[in-house]
Order: C-alpha cells, then structure tokens, then sequence
C-alpha cells in the first residue's frame, strides 16, 4: 500500500482514530500469548512423519492424524535420551508443550518426553529391563570385548528364512571367505523367539571353537524385534564365551540384545564387516612386506657385489653361494606367486618385480647362469693369475656346483 | 561333533603376519649377518608365499548346526 493511498484511507476512514494496523510479528506475538495460555502440558496421540536430526542434534518431526498434524520439536537433550528411538511410521504419545513459532507462523510442540503408543506395556517392560541389567553392570562399556582380528570360526545366530542371513554371508564370503560359518538358526521374532534365540546360542557354545558369534535380524517394526528386548537373551548374550556382534533391525533400532552385546551394529551387514578383516587389504600387506624383504636382500646382495668388484676379494665360500642360490629359488616361486595375483596387486606386484629383476643383475649366480666360472682360492676370488701359483689348490664355482683343482701353470696376457 | 575338522589347517594369520613383520624389521636392523639375512628372506619369502596362497583361494563354507539323534551335527550348507 502505498503512502498516498494510506493516506486517502485514513482520511475517508469511518472513525477518526482508524483500524489499527497490525505487523505481522505483532500478530503473532498476540497469537503465542494465546497459544501458551491454554492448558499445558498436553498430551497428544499421533503418528510420526517427516522426522528428521538437525545437525545440532535437534529432532523436528510432524505429528498427525487423518485430519490434522502439527509441527513438533524434539530438543536435543531430550532426544539423546529416548529408550526407544523415534522412526517415521510410529504411533506415539508426547507429553509437550504448545507454543507458537512466529518464524513459520505456525503453532508447535515442545516435546519433552514421548512413549510409542499401543505398545506402552512393552515400552515399560524395555524400561526395567534396562534398569536391571545396567544395576548389575551388564551394560557397562569396561565389559566390552574386543572382536577377533582374524575369526577362524563365526557363529551365526539368524533365522533361515529372513533377510540377515543373505546380507551376512555374502559380506563374509566378499571380505574374508576364510572363515567358516557356523549358523545356528532360531525363530527372530513371534513368542518363542527369546527361548529360541537363546537355545540357538547355547547350542553354538556347546560346539565350541567359535571365535565369535553374530546375532542378526533384519528390519521390522518394533514389535516384530521385540524378542531382542528379552532379559533371558541379554544374559545369554552377557555370558557369553566369546564377543557378541548384535545387529537388530535398522540404525535406529534399538534394542537391549545390542545394548548388552560386545558389539552393536547397524545392520547385519555391517555386523560380518565388524567382525572380519578385508582379504584384499590383507594380501597388499603381505606382499607389501615380501616386498620389503627384497629390497633389503637386494640391497645386502648389491654390497656384497660392490665390495667384490672393487677389491677383487673377499666373496663367496661354496656354503654361502648355495644359500643365494636357495633363496633365488624362493624369490622365483615368489614371482609365480606374484603374478598369479596381478590385477589385484598390481603396484606391489612391479616393485617386487623390479626388485626381483634388480637381484638377478646383481647376485654373482648371474655370472654363473651365463656359462662363466667364479674361481676361489682360500676365501677369496681369483681376480688376477698375480693371485696363484703352480701346485695352489683352486675351487671352481659353476652353476650347478663347484670343483676343486690344482693350478698347473699360470700365464699372464 | 560331526563335520571336518580341518580348521587346524587354516593359516593363523595374525600370527603369521606378525612374523613376517618381525622378519621386515629384522633385515631393516641390518645387523645380522649375510647368512642369517638370507635365512630370514627365505623364511619370510616362505611366509608370503603360503599366507598369499591361502588368501586367494579361500572358499566359503558355511554348515548348519542341527540337533541329531547322537546330539549336534553340522551339516554342509550350499552357498547361496
């Protein structure tokens, strides 16, 4: 509105004093006076929608139901201690306060504490549950143990039929097919799923060597993964004998199996990555190591060789040159080794073949590989004819052994 | 307990990788002698080959555990 029009407005207006004219945060100031005035706290009954974590840990979500939904917050505080996590789909009740948020104009609940709906018996069983474990210390994080590097053994506590058990062994045979699996299948969800669960780990210690034991279960709503909020089962799991990886469900699942258990994992997937090592990182070790022993021997062969050529002296007793010739039998195995495994270890693959083909320029057997003869008197080769003399004893090293001579004459070129 | 039993065979890797580690530091060192170098290489050569060999040729197995009339049995699950 321009001024000239306000102006007209005011002048034909009905009453000397006009309509006051509000601003829209004035509006809304009166409205959060009104909205804060009712009746507080409420509790409201609704279904989550459009949850979401700020970055500041915050959680806004929309709480509604066939007719109406309202703007919800969820402060950070109060959302790190929820026993039970919030998820979209969930039937919950929150005990708020109504307030009105003038940036959006809009009113919203100041939710302090929430209880899924329907499910509040069990919510409140989850409750004690948790109390008790964590008075005998059950959930204490000093329990924790750490997971075998390297499992020969994995015990796989899952239902045949579900989800988990695909995802898990095919992670494990992906990263580290080593392992054998042992599964122990048992019911994941219905009324006997806790004793069945708990049978299903018995059994697995009964058999023994396990070095580790993953407990899986795919999504599902929470009454579906209730059975992993059984008492019996978060004691079999404490008592266990070997550490537990638990993954129950989704990210957001919790449950007191993963509470309890050494390891919780998002998903069963990341369960069988927790618990075994990458195949392939393994071998860039290995051969990261086998190169480094080449460089080094290389380096001692390449002195050695140094030290010949420059002082024609000092080299190469029979026992020694049989040595060399053993461990170039080595590295030639280790060659074949090598290239079997090209693609994967390509860079380590051409430093220790460089480094192979270095030692091979290098080793005095070279000399010996082309036809020639490496001749030694007492400890030392025989660089010049100034070095014998008629009736000297001599040992002649060829490739394929030595011999041993007397000097008949010598002439010099 | 039924079942093969030849977990026995499978490599210890930890093990082995920490040997081979000592053996690395052990030529770095340079200390030792040429012949006690060359032991270590072929030692450590030795490791590499075998540990490298289990790695690339590791098939998955999987076995179910089953109550059977003499108590637990393993029986063979087929990869999926």
């Amino acid at each position: 509105m321009s001024f000239r029009t306000a102006a007209a407005l005011a002048i034909e207006g009905p009453a000397p004093e006009g309509p006051h004219v509000l601003t829209v945060s004035e509006l809304c100031a009166r409205l959060r006076e009104v909205v804060r005035g009712q009746p507080q706290p409420v509790l409201v009954r609704g279904e989550v929608r459009d949850l979401s974590r700020a970055p500041s840990g915050h959680a806004y979500f929309t709480l509604r139901d066939e007719g109406a939904q309202l703007a919800c917050v969820l402060f950070r505080a109060d959302a790190d201690g929820l026993a039970s996590p919030l998820r979209d789909g969930l039937s919950i009740v929150v005990h708020a306060n109504l307030d009105f948020y003038p940036g959006r104009g809009q009113p919203q609940l100041l939710v302090r504490t929430l209880r899924p709906h329907g499910i509040g018996e069990l919510w409140l069983a989850f409750e004690a549950t948790r109390a008790a474990l964590a008075r005998e210390g059950l959930l204490d994080p000093a329990r924790k143990r750490a997971l075998p590097r390297f499992p020969r053994r994995i015990g796989l506590v899952t239902s045949e039929a579900g989800a988990a058990i695909h995802d898990v062994l095919h992670v494990l045979r992906r990263r580290y097919p080593l392992a054998r699996v042992l599964l122990s299948p048992a019911a994941v969800q219905g009324d006997g799923a806790p004793v069945s669960l708990v049978e299903a780990i018995e059994r697995l210690h009964a058999c023994g060597g396990m070095d580790v034991i993953l407990l899986a279960r795919g999504g599902g709503s929470a009454e579906d993964l209730w059975a992993f909020n059984d008492e019996t089962l978060a004691r079999a799991i404490a008592a266990s004998r070997v550490p537990v990886v638990a993954a129950v469900g989704h990210e957001t699942d919790v449950t007191i199996a993963g509470l309890v258990a050494d390891v919780r994992a998002p998903t069963p997937s990341a369960a069988a990555e927790l618990a075994v090592p990458d195949v392939a990182e393994l071998e860039r070790r290995f051969a990261s190591h086998a190169s480094t022993l080449v460089r080094e021997i290389a380096a001692r062969l390449r002195d050695l060789q140094q030290r010949t050529d420059v002082r024609g002296a000092a080299l190469v007793p029979a026992t020694l040159t049989a040595r060399i010739a053993g461990s170039r039998h080595g590295l030639h195995a280790a060659r074949a080794g090598l290239l079997a495994v090209r693609q994967r270890l390509q860079r380590h693959r051409q430093a220790l073949e460089s480094a192979l083909a270095r030692l091979d320029a290098l080793s005095p057997l070279a000399t010996l590989r082309r036809g020639f003869a490496i001749a030694v008197r007492g400890e030392r080769v025989v660089a010049s004819v100034a070095g014998v003399a008629a009736g000297d004893p001599l040992l002649v090293l060829l490739q394929d052994g030595d011999v041993e001579c007397r000097v008949t004459r010598t002439k010099r070129r | 307990m039924s079942g093969d039993t030849d977990e026995t065979t499978v490599t210890d890797f930890e093990a082995d990788l920490a040997a081979l580690e000592a053996k690395v530091e052990a030529l770095q060192r340079g200390t030792v002698t040429l012949d006690a170098a060359l032991r270590t290489f072929e030692e450590g050569v030795a490791l590499y080959r075998r540990c490298s060999a289990a790695l690339r040729t590791a098939e998955q197995r999987v076995a179910k555990l089953v109550e059977g009339q003499d108590g637990l049995e393993e029986v063979p699950l087929a990869a999926d």
